[in-house]
């Protein structure tokens, strides 16, 4: 099952859902109090099917490192590192790989 | 290089401080966000875990919810609710607009949900002054009046989100790669959308 609220889309995804597990509910109780308690169990029922379908391969996680600044404008460049590196916050070689860690 | 770099990162080439570790699957700032977010929900079940209580489990529990005489105002917060779900498509299409470099709608969108969020809690206050009942009143009053006092406390934090996010869209950050920013006010945006819809539901309707 994946996090409902992993992303902003799959939030909104989660509020359109719950109004439309809600509604029936609310309909049908208004009819009678056991057709709602009826309804409420066979859309729980149905919304835990749906929810546990929904485990398809994650999407590409967010870009890591620096994200309290990545979306802040530069105001000026970064000096160029006196040992040949980019200056731009981003590591090379070997040590930019992070994947295995737990 | 620093002794603690050579022996963080042993025969490499690599100069400076080590790089921090963390989990390449979720990032810190969405990983945080997702606790507070559990936190949250879990505050809002001990909310309701007193409201069934008190209207269910309770042996004095009224027959009729509110008991008379006393009513809820069912069609203001109707209204309340349709605003704060427009709110969520507006959310929506701010975000969209800046996945699309759209700027404008970017804007937009943030100043329109702020200004139904706001809309949402004055409404709320107009209610509470004239619902006709206090907490001295009964139980029934105490979690009306904690179940949406509480929700109203998290739209004003939204709302702060919002606020600092809209500023910040206004002076120009935030792009199609990299809007962190606006992400996770919405997702929290949304989470308070769904929690109203619940305590709607449960408290003013069923």
């Amino acid at each position: 099952m994946r996090n409902p609220l992993e992303s902003e889309d799959a939030a909104f995804r989660f509020v359109l859902g719950t109004i439309a597990y809600l509604v029936p509910i609310v309909l049908a109780s208004w009819i009678a109090t056991w057709l709602g308690i009826v309804v409420f169990v066979l859309v729980s029922g149905v919304a835990l099917v749906l929810l546990r379908r929904r485990t398809g391969p994650l999407p590409a996680p967010p870009p890591t490192g620096r994200a309290s600044v990545e979306d802040t404008p530069a105001t000026q460049a970064s000096p160029a590192r006196a040992d040949g590196g980019s200056g731009d916050g981003t590591h090379e070689g070997p040590c930019e790989t992070t994947d295995d860690v737990p | 290089m620093s002794a603690h770099a050579e022996a963080a990162v042993p025969g490499h080439d690599h100069h400076g401080p080590p790089i921090a570790n963390h989990s390449s699957k979720v990032d810190a700032t969405v990983l945080g966000m997702f606790l507070f977010i559990g936190s949250e929900a879990m505050l809002f079940g001990s909310f309701f875990a007193a409201y069934f209580f008190v209207r269910v489990v309770n042996p004095d529990a009224p027959a009729v919810w509110p008991p008379p005489p006393y009513e809820f105002p069912k069609f203001v917060a109707g209204i309340n609710t349709a605003i704060l779900i427009t709110s969520s498509f507006t959310m929506h299409w701010a975000l969209q607009s800046i996945k699309r470099n759209n700027r404008r709608g970017l804007q937009a969108g943030l100043v329109l949900t702020i200004l139904m969020g706001t809309a949402f809690l004055l409404t709320q206050f107009i209610e509470y002054a004239h619902v006709g009942f206090n907490t001295s009143d009964g139980a029934f009053a105490s979690v009306f009046f904690g179940l949406t006092g509480l929700h109203g406390a998290h739209v004003f934090v939204g709302l702060t989100l919002l606020t600092i996010a809209a500023v910040r869209a206004f002076r120009g950050h935030y792009s199609p790669e990299h809007h962190h920013g606006v992400e996770l006010p919405g997702i929290y945006w949304h989470f308070v959308d769904v929690m109203w819809v619940v305590v709607y539901v449960t408290v003013y309707l069923l």
